[in-house]
């Protein structure tokens, strides 16, 4: 009975995590360590692998339909992964709880931010490609079931580069993974499409979450009990969330990136102030 | 630095164009090829983790408890042990998003593409630093 309940979690955050771009591993660790009663080590360690499947199966769909912009996700991710190694050297030096309040507050403002601008893919809607893309980072899919091309080219890459190494730092503090910040980071800064940032990101994730899953399997801290029939429902859910994502709206999918965050970030405070 | 050098090779519309086109034929057998790694490594992985399942099941051992030590791994799943088995297809599932940086590396460096594989090289080395750390 836990085992099909654990696998039904599992379905559900291997779903949001695909389609957002998430990881899964935001709704997985409070929920195995809270509900399922899983030791909070065993919990963060099965989110790891978890977020490393998920981003790995639907990655798969997203390269081959050309919604993940492979060369962007690598030049973005080394600064990433700069960042997550200086976020687990501040971790032993810095109060968490207030920097907790901080990063709910700016989640907050992000989504809001977000809110206000209706949908940042909208904003972002295919124009012209600029002429001046030297790394060649210029990205092109056709969308949705009538096959719209959407073509964009992503701007800003100092600042891009500079907030996912912050998206980094964060991950190395909060252990949360990137998503919340590189995908909206990705739509309101770099202005490209948000199926093309959900699934970008969704690649970085999986690449980053794989250093630390490795490490928790090297402490000990992986539990096949509770990990392999996580395993099993984030991939049904992975395939399950592309397959909705290639059909969903952008704006739609914006609203439900908009309420994630937002619920993201309410648990962060909750954390921050000790309720949780 | 790099960027300013390639501006100004790129000045000329004809090897712009000629730049373009070679480095957008390299990208699609980055995509084609990154796509095959995951698909590989996605497949192998479950398909270990499924067959250590099975065997465990067969036997009538548990799944639980904690992971074989990484230098038991393989010899385990040589033997058949279902914990073997499984922890292989953890271990295949975590490191097929690492293949995939290498898979860039020898492509951008086919394709002669120095900004990719400069942070690639760069991305391989913070990854691979990282886990050694951590085995220390």
């Amino acid at each position: 009975m836990e085992i099909a309940a654990l696998v039904f979690v599992a379905v559900g955050a291997g779903a949001l995590g695909s389609m957002l771009g998430l990881g899964g591993g935001v709704i997985l660790v409070p929920v195995l360590s809270l509900a399922f009663g899983v030791k909070l080590q065993s919990a963060i360690a099965a989110s790891a692998i978890s977020v490393v499947a998920n981003s790995v199966s639907g990655s798969q769909a997203y390269l081959r339909l050309r919604y993940t912009n492979i060369r962007l996700a690598l030049v973005l991710v080394t600064a990433t992964a700069a960042g997550a190694l200086a976020g687990g050297l501040l971790v032993v030096s810095l109060p968490t709880g207030l920097l907790r309040g901080i990063f709910a507050t700016f989640l907050l403002a992000i989504s809001i931010l977000m809110l206000a601008r209706r949908t940042a893919s909208a904003r972002a809607a295919p124009g012209p490609v600029r002429a001046e893309d030297p790394f060649v980072l210029e990205g092109r899919y056709a969308d949705g079931p009538s096959s719209t091309v959407v073509q964009y080219v992503p701007r800003r890459l100092r600042a891009g580069l500079l907030g996912s190494s912050l998206a980094g730092v964060m991950s190395g503090l909060f252990g949360i993974g990137g998503g919340p910040i590189t995908v909206p980071l990705m739509t309101l800064v770099m202005r490209m499409p948000l199926k093309a940032a959900a699934s970008t990101s969704g690649f970085m994730v999986g690449l980053t979450a794989s250093v630390s899953a490795f490490v928790y399997y090297n402490a000990g801290f992986v539990d096949p009990s509770v990990t392999v029939p996580v395993l099993c429902g984030i991939i049904v859910g992975a395939r399950g969330g592309v397959r909705v994502a290639t059909r969903l709206r952008p704006d739609i999918l914006g609203r439900l990136f908009i309420g994630v965050m937002l619920a993201l970030s309410a648990l962060m405070f909750l954390d921050a102030f000790g309720v949780l | 630095m790099i960027a300013s050098r390639r501006r100004a090779y790129l000045a000329s519309a004809s090897r712009r164009r000629a730049y373009l086109r070679r480095q957008r034929l390299w990208t699609t057998v980055l995509y084609r090829w990154a796509g095959r790694v995951l698909s590989i490594g996605f497949w192998a992985a479950f398909a270990l983790i499924g067959f250590g399942l099975l065997v465990a099941a067969l036997r009538g051992e548990p799944v639980g408890g904690e992971v074989e030590t990484l230098d038991r791994v393989v010899p385990d799943a040589v033997r058949l042990h279902s914990q073997g088995l499984i922890d292989l297809g953890i271990l295949t599932l975590l490191m097929t998003p690492g293949a995939v940086v290498v898979v860039a590396l020898v492509i951008s460096i086919r394709g002669r593409d120095r900004m990719l594989a400069l942070v690639t090289s760069a991305l391989l080395l913070m990854l691979v630093g990282s886990v050694v750390i951590s085995l220390l």
